[in-house]
């Protein structure tokens, strides 16, 4: 039998409607990991061993008089960013260092109703602004294909949880890319659905236009497991989507004969790394057996959408984070001598540089003067980025291109460089600010790090691109490389 | 034209965000840089484009109005930093 750690989420679901092995099995072995590796990647910030094995404990009761759920026994970590009631949720911050929510994200329940057990909080860049997990306040998270490298961000620790096998699935959240980049450099498997697909009560707002969470695991097939348990409307969120349930497993297995993939690469070609280009083409050739026509197509507009995307996100941020002023919950400065220093010791003293950073960015292009200057001229630039989305989506079903630039960067190597950290986005940010639903899939290994191909589709259509990662990843294995096996033999 | 250390004061007071003295500079430049990395917007023609706040153009969905939820406050005032009678405290407002 495979090792516990090693198999998917699907494949331990299975495991345990036959008995295999117990929930408690299954979590123990993963803590274990944890225990004993995650000092190398630090991809967590919390860990309730004594609640994962009583809830463990509980699945193996119902596992045991058939009363099985989606996810009955299976650990999964979340994102630090999502609240989890009883549990620390940092959000990667100083802020929030001792915030133990009184409720859960509408995206916990969902998991606590289906069975999942809580594995643990995973780290991230400190309120979701980064590309490298490098700005968590509880230290940066490490690739685990090599150490020296970042794992992406904002979700670098589920990432890198996944890649490390310390957890087979977890959930994320993207807001410009933070679960298809870290996916893209750890060698995972990342869906960001549509906005709107999955509710973001309880998730901490960033950018609430763009933020939109969603899955992350070793297959496409694992990824529409946990679509099925995390999508779905929610009155307590009046931006998602009323949509009939669906079942995201349902396609997986159809074949892709007349499916019309456009392709970006012209666009793309200048600066991308050379062999990455050849993984990408090695890609398109697999998709064309499988049965996809392959059309070329142009988003000369994408230029247009990091700027975009810098002015829009900043200006939300700075909106949102305005809620932490040290009076209801999270950090307090030490005797405030009025209100005014209440507030801007404890901001000051709570948020990290880059957080101050966006906040003045985005308080800056919202101020009198500045505002149709920077905000209203980027609400219409995205309008047309998303109308030259949808013009092309009208002739394909799906847009192809890369994920990122390159493999993953060193640590350190772009932290002082804020525009190279945001060009970062230059691939993943479009889909954000369409609103589009995108998935990063692994497409190869350049000088022993992994990188994905990223498919973005039509409104509501993360099926059909669900559909295509499934059957690539059958026909292929670059999903199933890891970094563990050479490391850790 | 080009962000002031005096505009990046006047915007960090409006967010309630301290700088150093010795930051101010520093940050202006990185603000600078910045703002005219997303200057390049201003190149585009979007007369006659409406602005999109919402991605699927999708608006409000209303609920019926009625009391749903149940009176939390004793759990969410257990997490405030500081509490007194049932209240948020802060430091005197009013002499």
């Amino acid at each position: 039998m495979m090792e516990i750690h090693s198999q998917s989420i699907a494949q331990l679901r299975d495991g345990l409607r036959r008995k295999e092995f117990s929930s408690e099995e299954v979590t123990r072995a993963f803590l274990k990991r944890i225990k004993s590796l995650d000092h190398l990647y630090n991809a967590f910030i919390t860990i309730d061993e004594k609640e994962a094995l009583a809830a463990a404990a509980i699945a193996d009761q119902k596992i045991a008089s058939g009363r099985n759920e989606v996810l009955t026994g299976i650990p999964i970590a979340h994102k630090d960013i999502f609240c989890t009631q009883g549990m620390k949720t940092s959000c990667g911050s100083k802020m929030l260092a001792n915030f133990v929510p009184p409720y859960n994200a509408t995206v916990i329940s969902k998991f606590n109703d289906s069975g999942a057990i809580i594995l643990g909080k995973t780290n991230m860049d400190e309120f979701a602004m980064g590309g490298s997990t490098e700005t968590s306040f509880y230290g940066a998270c490490f690739n685990p294909w090599n150490t020296k490298k970042v794992p992406g961000g904002s979700s670098g620790g589920s990432a890198a949880a996944i890649a490390a096998l310390l957890a087979p699935g977890a959930t994320g959240t993207d807001t410009g890319g933070s679960i298809r980049q870290p996916s893209s450099f750890c060698g995972i498997t990342g869906l960001k659905p549509t906005y709107g697909r999955i509710s973001r009560f309880g998730m901490i707002a960033f950018a609430s236009s763009l933020d939109q969470g969603g899955p992350m695991a070793k297959t496409a097939e694992d990824c529409a497991l946990l679509m099925n348990v995390m999508s779905g409307i929610d009155p307590k969120d009046s931006t998602s989507a009323n949509k009939e349930k669906e079942d995201f497993s349902a396609n997986l297995s159809q074949k892709l004969d007349g499916l019309k993939i456009g392709v970006t690469l012209k666009d793309c070609s200048a600066n991308l790394d050379r062999d990455y280009q050849i993984c990408l083409e090695r890609a398109l050739t697999q998709l064309e057996k499988l049965g996809a026509e392959l059309i070329e197509i142009s988003l000369p507009k994408n230029s247009l959408a990091v700027p975009t995307y810098y002015v829009i996100a900043p200006a939300e941020a700075s909106s949102n984070l305005s809620r932490f002023d040290g009076v209801r919950y999270g950090y307090r400065c030490d005797n405030p001598e009025n209100l005014l220093d209440l507030y801007t010791r404890s901001r000051s003293e709570g948020f990290g540089d880059e957080v101050k950073r966006r906040i003045l960015i985005g308080t800056y292009v919202l101020s009198a003067g500045y505002y149709d200057q920077y905000y209203t001229k980027a609400q219409r630039i995205r309008r047309l980025i998303r109308n030259e989305y949808l013009s092309c989506l009208r002739d394909v079903d799906m847009i192809m291109g890369p994920t990122t630039a390159g493999p993953a960067f060193d640590i350190g190597s772009k932290s002082n460089d804020s525009i190279s950290m945001y060009l970062e986005d230059t691939y993943t940010v479009g889909a954000n600010l369409a609103g589009l639903p995108a998935i990063s899939i692994p497409i190869g290994v350049i000088n022993e790090c992994p990188v994905g191909m990223q498919l973005i589709g039509r409104d509501f259509d993360e099926s059909t691109l669900l559909n295509v990662a499934h059957q690539f990843q059958v026909a292929t294995d670059w999903h199933l490389q890891s970094s563990v096996e050479r490391d850790y033999a | 034209m080009s962000i002031t250390p005096k505009q990046i004061l006047e915007v960090s007071d409006l967010a309630r965000i301290k700088i150093e003295r010795e930051e101010v500079d520093l940050l202006t430049d990185k603000i600078r840089e910045i703002i005219s990395f997303v200057d390049k917007l201003k190149g585009t023609d979007t007369n006659e484009i409406e602005p999109l706040f919402n991605p699927l153009d999708a608006v409000q969905t209303l609920r019926a109005d009625e009391i749903t939820e149940i009176d939390e406050s004793t759990k969410f005032l257990s997490i405030a930093p500081s509490v007194e009678n049932n209240l948020f405290l802060v430091p005197k407002v009013i002499d």
